[in-house]
């Protein structure tokens, strides 16, 4: 079966961390002893307080991290046993947005678009429309020539989700995606990412803002200090639209 | 969403071309002047291998012309002819040319180029009979040998003077040497320097488009699709600096060739010699591949991002 392709097999998470540790100060973990499942479709918080180890659980789902110990999967494969190029395919799968949007600000919106789309392989004329399409679903139609270091921060993050949704993820990985925006515009994105979570994308939401997870509710994973201690449980649809949480329960 | 892989093959290879050649818009003067840096590098071991090989050609001829020149008194014809047959006739000697008087003025007349006119004005007197001797490779190249036969000859009754050559071939030959040298020395220094100044371009880029490559490795490029534009990138100006320089180095030869061709001749050397076609394209593919191993140097840093 290709990495990237959705397993045929439901039973398969599509992302499994088990007994996961990550160090980078042998006395103080990142992460420590980590396992959980993700499934298809769901919508995930990971919160934890500054320094929990939110952004590295987040880079070790999107593989630019190894685990120091335990196994990750993707896709019910082993990241470990696959090649570079492999892993770089399965990037391929995954959309990231940061909270600050890691955009190139010299470079014009389609362009910063297009990154997602050149390394696909796929013809400048596909680029071209999937970028105005795109760019349509995040409300900035007319911003493709702009340069992006000229937006602002709500319009920056806009072009940084439409970069993650241009190649159709299956999966989407948001630091903080509104940890730097005004409440409007923090909705606005809160909102794409349901709407693409609802079209079948599994999203995960790394955020310590606790306002936001009460106001749009959805499985919630805790961390503290690398630690699992908190995980909500799953919710019946894995559609991630509406259903009330059901709270945390500490694990462990 | 992903093509075809024969045209992901394709459309990669025009992505990677496309970012390479914008690399080098994105920072058109820093790309400008280290490649007017190269190619005056590259012009300078162009030169040198210019003058070199000029060098060897003057060596060729007088060496080619004949290692031996016996030159006669007032003799017959018949002793002439002897004396041809005899000296036809020695272990070693693989051809013998005889210069009357009317070709050896013709020879100086054209040996003088534009100043021809002037051998033709002297009287046929003044051009005694002569023996062009070719030798073997073998005994050309035995000093002691070529110098007995020398000797030998000089003492038969009608040879006014035997010129062997030695103080040209030793000054001629050291400045081959000298200059073969130098245009070897020159094309190592270039090429360090085409390494260098291209590592140190590409090197800039890379830390210019620092985020640009986190990103694309973000959104799943492999390490090939990040490195290779940049690897192009060097490539590219390592192979336009050479061609800048070799341009430059036909437009100084065609002003040589205006200034001196008309008194090389004078020189024995016949025309200036330019650089062959095949040396052109061989020395703007070395250019390319030292812009290559610049690059690739400059993006070991990379392995640290």
């Amino acid at each position: 079966m290709p990495i990237t392709k959705p397993s045929t097999n439901s039973d398969i998470p599509l992302i499994r961390l088990e007994r996961v540790s990550r160090f980078f100060r042998p006395d103080k973990p990142a992460l420590f002893d980590v396992s959980f499942d993700i499934a298809r479709g769901e919508f995930l918080y990971i919160t934890g307080a500054s320094g929990a180890g939110k952004s590295t659980l987040l880079k070790l789902i999107h593989l630019s991290e190894p685990p120091d110990t335990g196994a990750v999967f993707v896709n019910g494969h082993d990241v470990a046993t696959l090649r570079a190029g492999a892993v770089s395919v399965l990037r391929r799968s995954m959309g990231v947005v940061f909270q600050d949007f890691h955009l190139i600000g010299d470079l014009t919106v389609g362009a910063n678009i297009g990154l997602s789309l050149e390394v696909l392989g796929v013809s400048p004329s596909f680029i071209a429309r999937r970028i105005r399409e795109v760019l349509a679903e995040v409300g900035l139609e007319d911003m493709e020539d702009e340069i992006a270091g000229s937006l602002s921060g709500g319009e920056q993050q806009r072009v940084a989700v439409a970069r993650a949704l241009a190649p159709r993820p299956q999966l989407i990985l948001a630091d903080e995606p509104t940890g730097s925006l005004d409440a409007y515009s923090a909705d606005f994105i809160l909102d794409l990412l349901e709407t693409v979570n609802g079209n079948g994308a599994t999203v995960v939401v790394a955020t310590h803002d606790r306002m936001l997870m009460a106001a749009r509710p959805h499985r919630i994973l805790a961390l503290d200090a690398g630690r699992l201690v908190g995980m909500s449980p799953r919710q019946k649809a894995a559609s991630g639209h509406g259903q009330p949480d059901a709270g945390v329960k500490e694990v462990g | 969403m992903e093509a075809k892989p024969t045209g992901q093959f394709i459309y990669r290879a025009a992505h990677i071309l496309l970012r390479a050649t914008g690399g080098i818009r994105r920072r058109p003067w820093l790309h400008l002047l280290s490649t007017l840096t190269l190619a005056a590098a590259f012009l300078s071991f162009a030169a040198t291998l210019t003058v070199a090989r000029n060098l060897n050609h003057l060596i060729d001829r007088w060496v080619g012309n004949s290692e031996m020149t016996v030159y006669l008194k007032d003799t017959s014809t018949a002793d002439l002819e002897r004396l041809r047959n005899a000296i036809a006739a020695i272990d070693g000697v693989e051809r013998v040319e005889v210069i009357r008087p009317s070709a050896a003025r013709q020879n100086f007349a054209r040996d003088l180029g534009a100043f021809g006119d002037l051998g033709a004005t002297l009287p046929e007197a003044a051009f005694p009979a002569s023996i062009d001797i070719h030798l073997s490779r073998r005994l050309a190249d035995n000093d002691r040998e070529r110098h007995a036969l020398s000797a030998r000859l000089s003492k038969v009754h009608m040879v006014e003077e035997v010129e062997v050559y030695d103080d040209w071939f030793k000054r001629l030959s050291a400045m081959s040497t000298m200059g073969r040298t130098a245009s070897w020395g020159l094309g190592i220094l270039a090429a360090i320097v085409a390494i260098l100044v291209v590592a140190a371009t590409v090197r800039t880029g890379v830390a210019a488009r620092r985020k640009e490559i986190a990103v694309l490795r973000l959104v799943g490029a492999t390490e090939t699709y990040v490195r290779t534009p940049f690897l192009i990138e060097g490539g590219i100006e390592a192979a336009i600096a050479m061609g800048i320089a070799l341009f430059c180095l036909q437009q100084m030869m065609n002003h040589v060739d205006a200034v001196v061709g008309g008194i090389m001749p004078l020189l024995g050397g016949g025309r200036i010699l330019r650089l062959e076609s095949t040396w052109l394209l061989f020395m703007v593919v070395g250019g390319l591949l030292a812009g290559l191993v610049g690059a690739r140097l400059s993006l070991r840093r990379l392995e640290e991002a």
